[in-house]
């Protein structure tokens, strides 16, 4: 096999690969919000790696340069869908069964594909994703990390101040949550009302202070 | 006449809850309609202090916004705080109707 044949190879796998994960992605995703949990979803994966199977038997270079590529494009898709585990192991779950003489992979891969879990790829288990759903559908709650800012209040301030700032703000956060249904949207009003809460720790110390002033300035000036 | 015993803020603040229980949040905005602006914290600072001087009444209320709960922090004006908000009504009343005749 000629380098521009390898090349060939890989380019047009990729391509055929990346053409048809994009229109399975964008059905399931219009479905159920879950772009690996069904056979359409792990039909560009074999289709990918077909070239791969086919030319097995002239290199195993080609084969492990498709693998690589697939889990290069899978990296991005992980990083966008929160990298749930579920996809990885759906992942080497395809590539074995592309495989079927995995046994003929060198030590370290072997081990590799043995560790993946092989009772998951089916119908039944991959097409009902009822967990990574509901998960897309709920907000992201931070709420309870954001509170964890406000330890670095005395207990009276975090009490008296922080606590009712803080209920309107997660109103203000859910309610701005709502009108935002984009991904990236989302994950920015997360960023958002994370400095939103330091900066409320800072009013917090502000007000402490201030009241504290206030408190020895009535009592020394204002002995009635 | 004594001084009031209410500065001009708790009484824009009594004078906002009087009749019925308010929320923090709507409080803060009647205030702003008024152009009295305080940031959250700072603001309720002066509904704590209020509190202590036992001129309010406050507590969480939990509210639902699509399956879920947030609470909001709701006031209500006691007996010595209509009282306090009277008297002040009346020493500002006074002091008009007075500076009026002088006028005069």
């Amino acid at each position: 096999m000629t380098t521009k044949q390898f090349i060939q190879s890989v380019f047009v796998g990729t391509l055929v690969f990346m053409l048809l994960l994009c229109v399975a992605a964008v059905m399931q995703a219009r479905q159920t919000g879950n772009y690996f949990g069904s056979v359409i979803g792990v039909f560009p994966y074999l289709v990918a790696l077909a070239p791969a199977f086919l030319r097995r038997r002239e290199s195993d270079r080609v084969f492990l340069c498709h693998v690589l590529v697939v889990f290069a494009t899978l990296i991005v898709f992980w990083v966008s869908n929160g990298a749930t585990f579920r996809s990885f192991s759906l992942t080497f779950n395809v590539v074995m069964i592309t495989m079927n003489s995995w046994e003929k992979f060198p030590g370290i891969w072997r081990s590799l594909f043995t560790r993946a879990p092989q009772g998951e790829i089916n119908s039944a288990s991959i097409g009902q994703d009822e967990s990574r759903t509901s998960q897309l559908a709920k907000p992201v709650d931070c709420r309870e990390i954001w509170k964890l800012f406000s330890y670095c209040l005395p207990r009276e301030t975090r009490e008296r101040v922080f606590e009712p700032e803080y209920e309107d703000m997660c109103w203000r956060y859910i309610e701005a949550y709502k009108s935002h249904s984009g991904k990236w949207e989302r994950r920015w009003l997360t960023v958002c009302f994370t400095v939103r809460t330091i900066w409320m720790v800072c009013q917090c110390f502000y007000a402490m202070g201030a009241d504290t002033v206030c408190e020895l300035a009535s009592k020394v000036f204002l002995r009635r | 006449m004594s001084l009031p015993s209410l500065s001009h803020l708790q009484f824009a603040i009594l004078d906002i809850l009087e009749g019925r229980s308010r929320s923090g949040k709507f409080v803060r905005v009647k205030l702003a309609e008024r152009g009295i602006d305080r940031n959250g914290p700072m603001f309720y600072q002066i509904m704590a202090r209020l509190e202590d001087a036992g001129f309010v009444e406050g507590w969480y209320e939990q509210k639902k916004i699509e399956d879920t709960t947030v609470r909001e922090r709701t006031y209500k004006i006691t007996g010595d705080g209509v009282h306090a908000l009277n008297d002040v009504r009346l020493f500002y009343v006074s002091s008009a109707s007075s500076a009026v005749n002088g006028a005069r």
